[in-house]
């Protein structure tokens, strides 16, 4: 068994403790709003692959090209 | 009360929450002001974990140990801070014996050296480098298993051990710096 160390109780003053309660019970069960970063990651990845898409069906149309000359 | 007040909490329960937070907050309050070493970031800190935890409420799972996830939470708050606070010299905590300590009036039945042993032991605490500090408040002061301190600190459950010989040692030597230095006035 671990020895505990007594400490110093100590508290938040009444008015902080009311302004933190007030605070939290606005939020209880609402998820943090996303960031901008959150949004614009996924739509970046999205374009980036439909950009990607478009290329390698060109090169496939190209190869195909070719290959039937 | 724990149990019970965490499946409230998980159904939305806001008197849940404020039973939570009427019991854990001295708790995290003084954890928080004894790693920050400043009673003003500590208070910021307590309301940037208590509503991380009203946030997170309804995801919480069904087994989750309360004061390992608030000291969790309140850690990671307060090592974001420091992040930030490194940026800004002016905010950086001067190290100094005279640091403002958590305090309380001696009780009735206090005797004076048992007072002077408290500021003595207040004192010492807030002069260990922070790693020590963390482990010695987890394990020591708030009562967390070494495998529950461990998992809060990211290290292994020896090494937490570890941490902690080394702590009290440190404590210890802390101690009896600031008797030495009391004698000399």
């Amino acid at each position: 068994m671990t020895e505990r160390l007594i400490v110093t109780e100590v508290d938040l003053d009444a008015a902080a403790t009311e302004r933190i309660r007030r605070r939290a019970a606005m939020v209880i069960g609402t998820p943090e709003p996303s960031t901008a970063t959150e949004r614009l990651v996924p739509l970046g990845a999205f374009l980036f692959a439909v950009c990607y898409l478009v290329w390698a069906a060109e090169r496939a149309q190209l190869f195909i090209f070719m290959v039937s000359t | 009360m724990e149990q019970d007040a965490l499946e409230r909490l998980r159904a939305g329960d806001p008197t849940a929450f404020d039973a939570i937070y009427t019991h854990f907050r001295p708790r995290v309050y003084g954890f928080l002001w004894r790693l920050a070493r400043d009673p003003e970031v500590a208070r910021d800190l307590v309301q940037d974990t208590f509503v991380a935890l009203a946030r997170n409420a309804r995801r919480l799972e069904p087994d989750t140990h309360l004061a390992a996830w608030l000291f969790t939470v309140a850690r990671n708050a307060w090592r974001s801070h420091r992040r930030w606070a490194m940026l800004d010299a002016g905010r950086l905590v001067v190290l100094d014996d005279d640091l403002a300590i958590p305090t309380q009036a001696r009780a009735p039945d206090e005797s004076v050296d048992a007072a002077r042993h408290r500021e003595r032991l207040e004192r010492a605490i807030l002069a260990l480098p922070e790693a020590a500090r963390e482990v010695l408040l987890l394990v020591a002061v708030e009562g967390l298993s070494h495998e529950e301190a461990a998992k809060i600190l990211g290290v292994t459950p020896e090494a937490t051990r570890q941490r902690l010989r080394r702590a009290r040692g440190e404590l210890s030597h802390q101690i009896e710096r600031l008797e030495k230095k009391e004698k000399r006035r």
